[in-house]
């Protein structure tokens, strides 16, 4: 069969440039489509430079607007009057979840480019606690790979992205390729020599980030602003704009469309392959139908599911690739929550120029080689930071006057979070259908979300706490804020699964490249493929996945065994 | 599918200002009408608007925040709701002082309660009334809301508003803190002095409230 490109790759986020870039890279001629509109490196970042007093609302964004049109968007940190523009409107773009559960925050950014605008950055490896965990403790199912089988695609994934980290030697956080790390600030560096000389089973290290310390391939280093989801014109993180894209476009081998919403996937049941996409054109308003020898989903983890369940056929009448019938099933979010704000006296004589933009993590220490924390099963771990504070601090205490502002000249106290992230257990109740009985714009039926954390997930955050509060008490802190239960489902932005990886077709959508099981042709490489969540942030091993898939899937087809 | 026409407040103004000029009615007729649907402060708000914040931040060496237009921000940013202003303050706190015989303000309607508790800390007119008599009652003012139980106080709103209004104008962000959109490097550790200055561009207080 002739086919109009070799690969099409829906979704030009975080994984979708991946995909879009080693599939060029590799001699094929690629469609990348994107729902969202056009953003073009540097010029498109319009906000990236103003200044708060030339803003509408000086940066804090119209209230009013953003109760009625970004209802949920406004929740997300990274999001305020400049960033806006980066993610979706929630009045436009709405979607169910299940009541009677706890709702879930979907935070989301529509636009070439993805998410990997406003993300957090931070690169993690997982390790064979994380790989292991499903078949050591029964939930879920064995992943069918393990660490030795992407430790090459990390390696290649870091040295093109640009993360730097310091190189530590902790077996549940294996080290990779970095750029020189980001340094502690005083405050850090104190409370590390607390917990490591308190603690011999907890260190505290800078967090690894995608935010570069040496140029690279026409990139910047970090400039230190931290505003990143602005989109940022040195190209010092990791974007789709600022990496991948270009790589692929220097090829001459890819095609970009934007404004383009994928409604299916087509699917030959003679041949059993997937044969293209059907997308609707937003500017244009028609449908256009492509075709491709393979097809690529990266339009990230929950809509990657709602595409699939809504591409209906005879062959397949509960979805492509989903004769199991576990697709949608086994959402996962991180439970996280603020396990401690705490005021660290006695620093005041110290402080640092520029906006570091990264944190820092105390690496999971929890239920590794031994069940040490008996009351719930895998672990969490920490990212926070020491920062002082700034004139905020004025609105939460008494003064007014010459005083007030005498004193907010200064910069304010010292405060430490620490933010846990636990691991979220794979269950089969927490689940995406399809909500027949509500449409968007284009009649498509809307996604449903059903999510909840469980007992384990509230018994990890339970722990984190006690064992924040406990550490920070030991550095000398003052603790004033201390959260034991999760945040709702989604704050984690860590949405995954759906689609499994796994080894049996019956109990898994994807197998060990990332490819469907019942179509041999399909690929599904962004969060919706995870078996399990680990609890560090997962979007360092998309990437190395989907490398990893984009290598597999040529051989294959080169070979001509799909 | 339903489809509801609205006028939304550039149009209202807009329709306002060509009757204006068609009937050569004078300006103040947008102001009331906008005034009359809640979207703007009244004169009188404003001229009560501008003797506040500046008690709140006044000048020294560096401008006050009347001089940088944070009274016009503040009624701004009350119409939109900023910093929570448009949910109901102190609702859930029936001891909370309020309007007699009035749901708990949002919104604009917190100049309402701003005036009145300055009427009753004895402020007299505000056109006229020294400065220090406008200070010793926000000082009162403050106190009170700033007391155990006192959470949702309009007050923490309204002094928020003006802490957010004064250090993102160009003054306070730059003169009175410092402004570095570019640091281009970072510092992990620097000597701090009770003369060393704050950033206003470390976006903290923006990121965190």
């Amino acid at each position: 069969m002739t086919t109009e490109f070799d690969a099409i790759v829906v979704g030009s986020g975080i994984t979708g440039g991946w995909a879009a870039k080693e599939l060029t890279e590799a001699g094929l001629k690629v469609l990348l489509v994107e729902r969202g509109r056009n953003i073009t490196h540097g010029e498109d970042y319009k906000t990236e430079t103003v200044p708060p007093w030339e803003m509408p609302f000086r940066g804090a964004g119209d209230a009013e607007l953003y109760a009625r049109d970004y209802a949920t968007q406004r929740g997300n940190r990274a999001f305020d009057e400049w960033t806006q523009n980066h993610f979706v409107n929630d009045r436009e773009n709405p979607y169910s979840t299940a009541p009677g559960r706890e709702g879930f925050m979907w935070w989301r950014s529509y636009q070439l480019g993805g998410r990997s605008l406003t993300w957090g950055r931070q690169s993690y490896r997982w390790s064979d606690y994380d790989f292991g965990a499903n078949k050591a403790d029964g939930h879920g199912v064995d992943w069918p790979i393990r660490y030795a089988d992407l430790a090459p695609w990390y390696d290649h994934v870091e040295r093109f992205i640009g993360v730097s980290g310091s190189v530590e030697g902790i077996p549940s956080l294996p080290d990779g390729q970095y750029q020189p790390p980001m340094a502690l600030n005083f405050v850090e560096k104190h409370i590390k020599t607390k917990i490591e000389s308190t603690y011999a089973d907890r260190k505290l290290v800078i967090g690894r980030t995608a935010n570069m310390t040496e140029g690279k391939d026409g990139r910047s280093p970090c400039q230190y602003r931290s505003i990143c989801a602005r989109g940022c014109s040195f190209g010092a993180y990791f974007s789709t704009q600022s990496s991948t894209l270009p790589a692929a476009k220097v090829t001459g081998l890819l095609t970009v469309v934007t404004d383009a919403i994928v409604e299916r996937v087509e699917h030959d049941p003679v041949t059993n392959r997937a044969t293209g996409v059907v997308y609707y054109d937003t500017a244009k308003r028609q449908r256009v139908k492509v075709t491709a020898r393979l097809v690529f989903l990266n339009a990230g983890a929950f809509n990657t599911n709602h595409l699939m369940l809504r591409s209906t056929s005879e062959a397949f009448p509960n979805g492509i690739a989903n004769r199991s019938g576990i697709l949608g099933t086994h959402i996962m979010d991180h439970p996280n929550t603020l396990s401690v704000m705490a005021i660290m006296p006695g620093f005041e004589g110290h402080t640092t120029f520029g906006n570091r933009p990264t944190g820092i993590i105390i690496p999971r220490f929890r239920n590794l080689d031994t069940q040490d924390a008996p009351s719930f099963k895998r672990g969490y771990f920490y990212m926070g930071g020491a920062l002082r504070g700034a004139w905020g601090d004025g609105k939460r205490e008494a003064g007014i006057g010459r005083a007030l502002k005498a004193k907010l000249r200064s910069p304010q106290v010292w405060r430490m979070v620490l933010i846990a992230y636990a691991e979220s257990m794979p269950r089969a109740s927490n689940r995406l259908t399809v909500d027949a009985s509500r449409r968007d714009a284009l009649d498509q039926p809307l996604l449903k979300i059903d999510f909840a954390h469980g007992a384990n997930e509230r018994a990890a955050m339970a722990d984190a706490a006690a064992q924040a509060r406990e550490m920070m008490i030991g550095a000398g802190g003052i603790v004033v804020a201390s959260l034991d239960q999760p945040a709702p489902g989604g704050t984690a932005i860590h949405e995954m699964g759906g689609a499994r990886m796994g080894w049996d077709p019956a109990t898994s959508v994807l197998d060990r490249y990332s490819r469907a099981h019942d179509v041999p042709n399909l690929f599904v490489t962004d969060g919706a493929q995870m078996t399990s969540s680990a609890c560090q942030n997962p979007s360092l091993t998309y990437m190395a996945l989907t490398a990893r898939a984009c290598s597999n899937a040529v051989s294959m087809l080169k070979e001509g065994s799909i | 599918m339903s489809s509801e026409v609205t006028l939304d407040r550039r149009q209202l103004i807009g329709s306002a200002a060509l009757l204006a000029a068609l009937i050569g009615a004078p300006l103040y007729i947008k102001l009331h009408e906008d005034a009359r649907d809640g979207r703007t402060a009244t004169p009188d708000q404003m001229v009560m608007l501008r003797r506040v914040v500046e008690a709140v931040i006044p000048r020294t060496d560096t401008p006050g925040a009347a001089e940088v237009g944070v009274d016009g921000f503040v009624a701004l940013g009350l119409a939109h709701g900023l910093e929570g202003t448009l949910a109901p303050s102190g609702s859930s706190q029936p001891n909370l002082p309020r309007l007699k015989g009035r749901p708990a303000p949002a919104g604009l309607d917190l100049l309402d309660w701003l005036s009145e508790q300055l009427q009753r800390e004895g402020v007299g007119d505000v056109v006229t009334t020294t400065d220090a008599v406008i200070e010793r009652a926000l000082t009162t003012i403050d106190a009170a809301a700033f007391a155990k139980g006192q959470e949702a106080s309009p007050w923490r709103k309204l002094k928020a508003l003006i802490l957010l209004g004064y250090y993102t104008s160009e003054a306070g962000a730059t003169r009175e803190l410092r402004y570095e959109l570019v640091p281009g490097r970072w510092d992990a550790d620097l000597p701090a002095t009770p003369a060393t200055r704050g950033w206003s561009s470390d976006w903290t207080a923006l990121t965190f409230g």
